[in-house]
């Protein structure tokens, strides 16, 4: 039986195994394979070829084209560094044929602004293309340049580089011919270069002298000159025989301060086939700050005029400023004379009492060059009738309060049993001192022996929020055969002092009874 | 008695057999019910598509797709159905690389072919050129949004006009005729067409020369799952009828019918008495006795 059963399951396992077999069979070609257990490989012959053509065609596309070759690289098998060296070639080379593409326009341009006479224009547009020129001499040859980047690209990617090597060669060529058709054009027609004199700061309403030198292999003799501020004129001036000229000019008191645009022009001259030109530079209007000494009174009791000093000093001419005083609100002006001032304030009574106030001094100057100007000092203002109010407000609430605390002592001293019981743990307190009467005072007055007693011997004081019973807690482990009649003791206390109940003499009798046990507990050394 | 006790073990052992063929997962590819990374699964809950084991009862409505893997070899009848199907207006998209899918094209009387040999992308690639890329689209409506699609194991299309084809596959892709994995001299070099689309009747059909996009580890690769979200449209029926079958598949086919039949009244209440009588059978020998 047991041979047949293993009979059976091995027959049943190999049946199961030959039904679990994929169904792939009759085709001529693996369908498929498991993506995720599939390796990697690396063509490294179609991926050159490929990245050759990529490298070959990219700086000739268009921009857009570029873009989408670009984007197909990044989906090649191709390793990430070539693609990036890629990329980098792509940008560099677009970027430069953009603008040796600019320059050649400029250039054209310069060409036919020559024909037409407009030497300055001309000029301007090979100034412009020089800088383009000098941008593109930058990329093409600087750190981060093509060269220096198709240089790196031969070393890493070696022949594939090629075609980048040869694009950074025509691309050189293309900006030498291109420069030298600038050198060419310029030749043309006579450059003036225009040299300037002329302040970085200038003060509204105080004279400031421009001048300058004209120099050209052309005319430089009697050529115009004009002057603008922010685009307006300023002033027109003529060149002498040697190309210089010079002007003086006061700025408008009106002028704001900050950075203004001083343009200086020479005009084209047709006839000696001289270019103008055009100076740009920043002149920066300011306005000058007064320093100022104060002089004022440290203390001031009120009411007073106090009287305050002081002088204005300036590196340029000050004179007949207005210098204003104000304090609290209150205020006084004067004029500054040879520089000094000096001016009265009445300070009147008011709420306050006594602390510091902020004194304020404007000094306002005639002069455009000058900025009005404002500075502060402190004085401390002691108002007396206000004090005196305030203190004696205070010494008659000292009276009073001293009076009715003998009052309050007065009154205590005539009831005191009613002070006894009402605050009995105080009273406890203050034993020796208690006087009770009648039955009551008899029972309370044995208790208060018995705590003096108690207190002694355990060296535990009965605190003053402490209750009768809180304080028989506490000491009764330490009174020994005393605990007992203590305790008795206690409860006669509390019904005496927390009800209305009316102690007989039997009651006495029991005081005085659990008392004399307690001392003689206490006092035989038998605790 | 010795018989009995052959019952006895014969019993368990056929229901446990049973229990393991219904519970073992199926590992055939494109089938519905493999849950692993060669079946489709993913792509029925994913897509919502219905598995159908017969073309018999094709849908009629213009807004469905009809999605065929022929691994199989197709009766003309069959043929016949898909070519209602599309005149009818349906879209028919035929998924194929080595099986029986030109069998259709030849009946829908069109040139176009599945070519049948491996191509291969040493460059577009996404592991290696087993699994080549597709980044060259014809705009429509299949490919939009579609940057790139990855395939496993393709093949090509031929005799395809261009205004037909959908996707290229990259120009450095190649035959491979020999299976040697290198590109030699004769094999065919360069874009091949790999999705094509044609109008016919109300309908249309769309070829595509890789039917592995289906299944589960390449659904969501790169833009596969974009790509066939375009493709379909409206309710989506899988036919499985055409894909290879082994015994476990077989086996449990087999347990569903049973099963199927087990659930109908007459079968439910046969096994009832069956039941009883076995049960009951030793009290009547007794009685009897």
């Amino acid at each position: 039986m047991k041979r047949l059963t293993i009979r059976i399951s091995a027959i049943s396992l190999v049946l199961l195994f030959f039904t679990c077999v994929p169904a792939t069979a009759q085709l001529a070609y693996v369908p498929h394979e498991d993506p995720e257990a599939a390796k990697g490989s690396a063509e490294t012959l179609s991926q050159l070829t490929y990245y050759k053509d990529v490298l070959n065609i990219i700086s000739g596309w268009n921009y857009k084209d570029r873009a989408a070759l670009l984007e197909k690289l990044k989906r090649t098998d191709i390793p990430e560094q070539l693609k990036s060296i890629a990329q980098t070639y792509g940008d560099l080379a677009v970027e430069l044929n953009a603008i040796l593409d600019e320059v050649e326009r400029s250039l054209n341009e310069v060409a036919l602004l020559i024909l037409q006479n407009s030497f300055t224009d001309a000029q301007r547009e090979l100034d412009n293309s020089d800088k383009l020129i000098e941008k593109a001499d930058e990329l093409l040859e600087g750190p981060q340049g093509l060269m220096q980047f198709a240089d790196t690209a031969h070393r890493y990617a070696g022949d594939v580089a090629i075609p980048v090597v040869d694009k950074v060669r025509d691309i050189d060529n293309r900006l030498t011919k291109l420069a030298q058709e600038s050198t060419t054009l310029r030749a043309k027609f006579y450059p003036s270069q225009l040299e300037i004199g002329a302040p970085e700061q200038a003060y509204p309403g105080l004279p400031i002298e421009i001048g300058g030198k004209i120099s050209s292999e052309g005319n430089i003799a009697g050529r115009d000159i004009k002057g603008l501020l922010d685009g307006e004129p300023l002033f027109k001036a003529t060149t002498d025989d040697q190309g210089l000229f010079r002007y003086q000019l006061v700025l408008a008191k009106e002028t704001w301060v900050g950075e203004h645009k001083l343009s200086i022009t020479v005009a084209p001259e047709d006839k000696s086939r001289s270019a103008g030109c055009s100076f740009d530079s920043t002149l920066t209007v300011v306005k000058a700050t007064p320093q100022v000494k104060v002089r004022i009174p440290k203390v001031s009791i009120l009411p007073q005029t106090i009287e305050v000093t002081g002088e204005v000093y300036s590196e340029l001419p000050l004179q007949g400023a207005t210098v204003t005083l104000q304090i609290a609100g209150i205020s006084t002006a004067t004029t500054l004379q040879d520089g000094k001032f000096k001016a009265k304030l009445r300070l009147p009574l008011k709420l306050n009492i006594m602390g510091f106030q902020e004194a304020k001094l404007n000094v306002k100057p005639l002069e455009p060059w000058h900025s009005p100007f404002e500075t502060k000092a402190h004085l401390f203002v002691l108002n007396p009738v206000n004090l005196g109010v305030i203190l004696a407000a205070f010494v008659s609430l000292g009276i009073l309060s001293t009076k009715r605390r003998r009052e309050v002592r007065r009154v205590g001293k005539t009831f005191p049993a009613f002070a006894e019981i009402e605050q009995p743990v105080k009273h406890a307190l203050e034993k020796p001192r208690a006087r009770l009467e009648g039955r009551r005072g008899i029972i309370l007055e044995a208790y208060f022996r018995v705590i003096n007693l108690i207190e002694r011997v355990t060296r535990f004081s009965m605190e003053s929020q402490m209750t009768l019973r809180e304080f028989l807690k506490v000491v009764k482990p330490d009174i020994g055969g005393a605990a007992e009649a203590f305790s008795g003791m206690t409860n006669l206390a509390e019904v005496i002092l927390y009800s209305p109940y009316k102690p007989q003499e039997g009651d006495v009798l029991k005081a005085k009874k659990l008392a004399s046990r307690i001392m003689e507990a206490l006092t035989s050394g038998k605790p | 008695m010795a018989n009995r006790k052959l019952w006895l073990l014969v019993l368990p052992i056929l229901v446990g057999l049973a229990l393991l063929i219904w519970f073992y997962p199926s590992n055939s590819d494109f089938r519905v019910e493999n849950p692993l990374w060669n079946g489709a699964r993913d792509f029925v809950t994913e897509f919502q598509a219905l598995p159908i084991n017969s073309l018999d009862n094709l849908p009629t409505s213009q807004e469905t797709t009809l999605i065929v893997i022929p691994y199989l070899k197709l009766t003309s009848t069959d043929s016949q159905k898909l070519k209602d199907y599309v005149i009818s207006g349906g879209r028919l998209v035929v998924l194929d690389d080595y099986g029986f899918g030109n069998e259709i094209l030849e009946y829908f009387g069109l040139e176009a072919r599945f070519s049948g040999v491996q191509f291969l992308d040493p460059l577009f690639n996404y592991k290696n050129k087993n699994f080549p890329r597709i980044i060259d689209f014809a705009p429509s409506s299949v490919t939009t949004s579609i940057k790139s699609i990855v395939f496993n194991h393709a093949t090509s299309l031929e005799n395809v006009s261009q205004n037909k084809v959908l996707a290229w596959s990259s120009p450095f892709s190649f035959l491979d005729e020999n299976q040697n994995g290198n590109w030699d001299d004769g094999e065919k070099k360069g874009s091949f067409p790999v999705v094509a689309k044609f109008e016919m009747g109300k309908g249309d059909f769309i070829l595509i020369a890789d039917p592995s996009i289906l299944i589960s580890s390449m659904v969501n690769t790169e833009d596969n799952r974009q790509f066939l979200k375009n493709i379909v449209k409206g309710e989506v029926w899988l036919d499985q009828s055409h894909l290879p079958e082994v015994a476990l598949d077989e086996a449990k086919a087999k347990l569903k019918v049973t099963r199927n039949a087990l659930t109908t009244v007459g079968a439910t209440l046969g096994l009832i008495v069956l039941v009883l009588v076995l049960t009951l059978k030793p009290i009547w020998y007794k009685g009897g006795q």
